[in-house]
Formats: C-alpha cells, structure tokens, sequence
C-alpha cells in the first residue's frame, strides 16, 4: 500500500502537468528522497525559494509542505516568501510556528480542522501539481501580495 | 526630425519598413503612442525589443537622451488574440517580447483598473488552459495564439 502511494507520486511527477510547469519556469524538481520532494519555485521577479513537501499517504491525506535553506535544508524563517497581510494570510513566517495555512497543506488542516470536511486535495487528479499551482499564483500573480526579497530590510 | 525605423516581418509575410519621426526633445512614451498607431503593433514592446529586452525605459526620457543601436532593427512580430470575459482583441507583439507586455497592453485595451489587473493572470487557449510565464517571451508561432487574461479563484486561507 506504501508502495502504491509512492508510485503515484511518481506517476504525478513524471505527469504532464507537472513538466508543463518545469518548462514554463514555475517550477524545478531538485530531488525525491523517499516521500519528500524537494522543488525549486520562482517567483514572478526569478527569487526562488525551495519547498519541501512531505507526501507520506500521498493522495490519501494532504502533503505537508515547509520552506527550507537551499543548502541546509533546515525549515527557518528565512526561508520563507514574505508579503503583504493578503500573503501573510497563506504564508506563516513566524519562527514559533512555520507553516502553509491552505486547505491543501496538513498543517492548514491541523489548525483550521473544519476544512477537512472539504477534502481539497482529492479535487484533484494530481495533488503534487494541484499543490504547486497554489503556490506559483501566490509568488507571479502581484495581487496576491508577495514581497520582492530586494524590497525586504536586510535581516540584522 | 529624427527618424526611429525599423523593419517587421509577419511569420507568413514579406518584411516591411516602418518608420516614426520624432524630435529629440519628444518623451518615450511620445514614441511608444506613434508606433501603437503603427499597424496594430505593440509600441512598448517594439522599443524594448529595439533596445534589448533588459533596457529598463522611463517613458518620461527626452529621445534625445536615448543610445540608439547601430545596427539595422529587425523584428519578426506574431499574432495574439487576447480574450477577458465575453470580449476579445487581436495586436502584434514583437517574438521576443515578455508576456507581461501582452497582460500589460490587455488591461489598457480592456480599461481595467490597474488594482483588478494585479489579480489577473494569462493562460493559453482557455480560461482554465495552463499559465503562462509572463518572464518568458512570447516565441514564434503561426497564426493567431488565443490567450485569456482571467482572474483565478479564491484560496482560502485562515
């Protein structure tokens, strides 16, 4: 059974959908380690910013997705895109509690658990994708309030 | 009375020269509205394209104060046809102009208010095609490429 779920991860990575968004520029796979994925995702000013998503019980249950250091990958602040309050209301960059709130996102879930009862990811064929979307609107579409690191104050 | 000239060819087409006179104290933007008359073309993109896709241009600069290239301009333009909501426009974009060029030209043509345009997005061939990378140039195509300019919908969030 974990075995299938694994298979349909890679099934999803190997999907059209998700090599659209590699050629397009949205995206880029830096590697798979067992159920997490490590993907490179580009902003609409080309900053990029690394997410781990964690996608034990893969299709089952949402992946848990966390912004980490492209070197150490250690889940920190810093890593994190930063916006304004419409951004904030996604993103969580506090360091007492990083996490991605979004119907799509377990952690989203942990803290809002009314939303389980939408089951959001199994909207989709392809939660990898469905996932990834959410954040490629987030960092290209303006409206939605993510801040250029350049316009951000140096970190002291 | 300077001349800014330069040559377009359509994909299915014989080149054609194209030529706008301007005064040396004329603005940028002076310039971009004469070659948005010219042939259904877009202006700002034709410049960009003329002075190199990363030229950053204030529109508010005296031509005067431009470097302009030496050598002969040549642009191969295609065709896109830009639908919002139940109406539809067709321009000319240089090939290696950025697809923020067309978003940027859709919302003037659609007279959407610069904040709604923030939240709007281009997608190929229909409302829910596949986004498009407004960082990447627009390429070379046959035709006329329908592209949608769409707001996508709501996440919520806490």
């Amino acid at each position: 059974m974990a075995e299938e779920r694994l298979d349909s991860l890679a099934q999803d990575l190997a999907s059209l959908e998700f090599r659209h968004g590699v050629e397009r520029g949205f995206w880029r796979l830096i590697e798979r380690v067992g159920f997490r994925v490590y993907i490179e995702c580009f902003a609409w000013n080309d900053d990029t910013y690394v997410l781990e998503l964690t996608c034990d019980r893969y299709r089952e249950e949402p992946s848990l997705g966390k912004f980490v250091d492209p070197v150490t990958r250690a889940r920190s602040s810093e890593a994190w895109p930063r916006g304004n309050a419409m951004f904030g209301g996604w993103f969580k960059w506090n360091p007492n509690e990083l996490f991605i709130c979004w119907p799509g996102d377990r952690d989203g879930l942990a803290h809002h658990p009314d939303w389980r009862a939408r089951a959001h990811w199994h909207k989709t064929q392809n939660p990898l994708v469905q996932y990834l979307e959410f954040i490629r609107s987030c960092l290209t579409i303006p409206g939605r309030g993510y801040q250029a690191r350049s316009s951000l104050p140096l970190a002291s | 009375m300077s001349r800014f000239e330069f040559q377009v060819e359509d994909a299915d087409g014989s080149p054609k020269t194209v030529a706008v006179p301007f005064e040396n104290h004329d603005r940028v933007r002076d310039l971009i509205e004469r070659l948005d008359r010219e042939d259904q073309i877009d202006g700002g993109a034709v410049l960009e394209a003329a002075l190199g896709s990363a030229s950053i241009i204030d529109e508010n600069r005296p031509l005067g104060e431009i470097k302009w290239p030496s050598q002969p301009i040549r642009l191969r333009r295609v065709c896109i046809e830009l639908h919002f909501e139940g109406d539809s426009k067709q321009r000319k974009f240089p090939v290696q102009a950025k697809w923020a060029r067309v978003h940027r030209w859709g919302c003037r043509a659609f007279t959407i208010a610069s904040d709604a345009c923030a939240h709007l997005e281009l997608r190929e061939d229909n409302p829910q095609g596949p986004a498009i990378n407004e960082r990447q140039e627009i390429g070379p195509h046959t035709g006329c490429k329908t592209v949608w300019l769409v707001k996508p919908g709501p996440e919520p969030n806490g």
